[in-house]
């Protein structure tokens, strides 16, 4: 047994941080909004390695991949790191395309959600990418993101799109597909709860500090029990949820059985983990949480907006029973 | 990273589960629950036999030097199976402080006679008016030339109907503020002037209320120094850890899992309904939470760090997500879940309901769950102490 992750690993996360640090400020987070992608931000990290870091002979582990969303997760970071990690995942052998998307010169998303009716929907960062990578129940498809229909607004800056996916591209059929996005789907379960966790931990720590230099009644606010034992449960939950997204990660570089429901799980709780943190936070900086002027919100809107990804938290919590109580996911 | 116990741990855990199998836990267990006493001499003998009482413990006693992970796996057992050892969870703590902080004596004949099973020890701790705020019990210890008289009341000593110890935290000194005042004794259960009176829980254990009417022990009883009782109080607390939440909620869910997975005389099976399923699976993340949080503690230790904020995360966590497992999975069980946990119809052998009534005391015992949250808020979010000082 070893809970706590090596110097590499500590070593890859200061890297992260740091370059986060430069390259996605609460200044710089806000000034992507509208566009829910960070160019500047996308070069950094593919100077980095990402996200052909992913794949190939040396690639990067689940647990490493899981080191950088958490980070990315503090700093807001508006990339859509996770879905294009996953989408070269995919892509690496099986398309011509996919040496430019591992190069971080064409953007590839995964949709986290099965099609319908020949429409990928609300995938995040397909408005800012070239191709997106769906299963629509029978087949794993490629199709090009120039179709696609972007929202006039939305609860978080995702960039989040519509893509039409007639005339996609067929990367597999039958089972092999449904192998490959339930795959696929497990890593990008293990890497979205990483990113909550990110959230979880940095709206926690912005709402701490807050509670420690507000005053009210004389005394700072940090002093009332009534506060304290919110936070207490909120970074008990957060610490659970980080032990949570590291051993679904680690399941699923060891291969082993448990790494599906795993992934569900740790993928469920950072987020409800995650929103708990950043409503708690918020909550405590009384009428100012509500000014979109403090970075609570912003914080408060993207870890909804993760969890929201897949459906239903209660449709999630039914694809966890499968996987727990019959032989598997079905949707 | 890595998240298995070994190799080590798993081969005793397939000796424990053996040995679990060879005494018919269930059966076991349910003869245990029903005489109210978490403790069978039967088993407390079997497993000295094996051992397995000094399975942690160093050579000098006897001991089979195991390490944190073959521990954690054995615990993890046992409790699984529902077979509870209160009686030696308790005594072993005893054992385990004075092994480090008890006179020469008491290390020489007290803490082998634990270790060989014969003597079970129990906590006198909490009194009427002192229970999260146990430094300020009033039970006295007078000084008497070399003896000391001891007068009082002690609540929810579990097991002193067993035991042939009681720790005793008594007020030595009144003079000075309350934590430098206390002394640690150890009394043996026959001393003239203990009454032992027994008191039912919710949950099905029994307790009890002991009173300490001019009980006379020699300064030899002593453990500590006198008035240095909060130090051995430190000592003892060290050991409380406190796995047992997440193994009730084990047993829990797994014996609510049996039931909802059996078809019923309608031949329908309660876990094809979806609110069966997502109360089990929701139960099911809290217990994997919980396990990770109590992990912690055991990579902790095995690394030789003392975790202190590490261990109330974990001890809340677990006690609290089985107060909402306890609820939640009884509301699984519909009109069944009236049925006693006695009554042979009652789902999942009974220990849903059962589960239910006891789960609310590991929010209480061992440290409120309001105070783990203060050691949190202080020890990890840098919040100012909100204790009342005296």
């Amino acid at each position: 047994m070893e809970l706590a992750l090596d110097t590499d690993q500590l070593a890859l996360a200061e890297v992260v941080d740091t370059l986060l640090q430069k390259h996605s400020s609460p200044e710089r987070v806000r000034a992507a909004e509208a566009e829910g992608f960070d160019e500047a931000l996308w070069q950094a990290l593919v100077e980095l390695g990402l996200p052909g870091i992913a794949v190939g002979p040396e690639s990067a582990t689940t647990l490493d991949l899981a080191v950088i969303a958490e980070s990315a997760g503090k700093a807001l970071a508006t990339v859509p790191l996770v879905e294009s990690v996953v989408a070269a995942q995919v892509l690496h052998g099986r398309h011509e395309v996919a040496a430019a998307v591992e190069l971080g010169a064409q953007i590839a998303v995964f949709s986290p959600t099965v099609a319908r009716r020949s429409t990928a929907r609300r995938v995040p960062g397909a408005a800012i990418a070239s191709f997106v990578v769906a299963y629509d129940g029978e087949r794993l498809l490629l199709a090009d993101c120039a179709g696609a229909s972007r929202p006039a607004s939305s609860l978080a800056s995702l960039a989040l799109a519509d893509v039409p996916l007639a005339g996609a591209t067929v990367l597999a059929e039958g089972p092999e597909a449904a192998a490959l996005y339930a795959g696929a789907m497990t890593r990008w379960r293990s890497l979205t709860a990483a990113v909550q966790v990110g959230i979880a931990s940095a709206s926690l720590d912005i709402g701490v500090e807050y509670v420690k230099a507000r005053r009210q009644f004389g005394v700072p606010i940090a002093t009332f029990q009534a506060l304290q034992h919110r936070f207490a449960d909120v970074v008990t939950a957060v610490e659970g949820a980080r032990l949570l997204a590291y051993e679904a990660a680690v399941a699923i570089d060891n291969d082993t059985a448990r790494a599906q429901e795993l992934a569900l799980m740790a993928y469920l709780f950072a987020s409800e983990t995650a929103h708990e943190s950043a409503g708690t936070s918020l909550h405590f900086h009384g009428g100012y949480g509500y000014m979109l002027e403090y970075d609570i919100q912003l914080y408060f809107r993207r870890a909804k907006a993760l969890q929201l990804l897949t459906g239903d938290p209660d449709d999630v919590l039914d694809d966890l029973a499968g996987a727990l109580f019959d032989a598997g996911v079905t949707r | 990273m890595n998240f298995d116990l070994g190799p080590a741990a798993e081969a005793f855990r397939a000796e424990v589960t053996a040995f679990l199998d060879e005494i018919d836990a269930a059966a076991t267990s349910e003869r245990i629950h029903r005489t109210h006493t978490h403790h069978d001499w039967d088993v407390h003998r079997a497993m000295a036999e094996k051992g397995w009482l000094t399975a942690s413990w160093p050579k000098e006693y006897g001991g089979q030097e195991r390490d944190v992970f073959e521990m954690a796996a054995m615990t993890e057992e046992f409790y699984r199976r529902g077979v509870q050892i209160e009686g030696w969870e308790i005594a072993e703590l005893v054992a385990h402080t004075l092994a480090i902080v008890g006179t020469e004596q008491q290390k020489r004949e007290v803490v082998p006679e634990i270790l060989r099973g014969e003597a079970l020890a129990c906590l006198g701790y909490s009194e009427p008016d002192a229970g999260s705020d146990v430094a300020s019990v009033r039970t006295k210890a007078t000084r008497d030339g070399d003896e000391w008289v001891i007068d009082g009341q002690k609540m929810f000593t579990t097991m002193a109907h067993e035991s042939k110890y009681v720790f005793l935290l008594a007020r030595s000194n009144t003079e000075v503020p309350k934590h430098k005042g206390l002394t640690m004794f150890l009394v043996p259960m026959d001393s003239p002037g203990i009454e032992i009176q027994p008191v039912y829980t919710l949950g099905g254990e029994r307790t009890n209320i002991t009173f300490y009417n001019d009980v006379r022990v020699p300064d030899s009883a002593r453990v500590g120094d006198v008035d240095g009782g909060w130090r051995v109080m430190n000592v003892a607390l060290a050991f409380e850890r406190q796995p047992a939440a997440v193994g009730y909620l084990r047993h829990l869910i797994e014996h609510t899992r049996q039931w909802a997975e059996t078809p019923h005389e309608d031949g329908e099976r309660p876990i094809d309904r979806p609110s069966v399923r997502r109360r089990l699976a929701r139960a099911m993340i809290d217990l994997e939470v919980g396990k990770l949080l109590g992990s912690r503690l055991t990579d902790m230790t095995a690394k030789g760090l003392l975790p202190m904020v590490e261990g109330s995360m974990g001890k809340l966590y677990g006690s609290e997500a089985l107060v909402r497992a306890g609820s939640s999975l009884l509301n699984a069980t519909g009109v069944d879940g009236l049925l006693g946990g006695d009554d042979d119809n009652a789902p999942g052998g009974g220990w849903v309901e059962r589960g239910f009534r006891h789960s609310v005391v590991t929010t209480i015992y061992a440290g409120a769950s309001e105070i783990q949250r203060g050691i949190i808020a202080e020890g990890r979010l840098g919040l100012p102490s909100t204790r009342p000082r005296s």
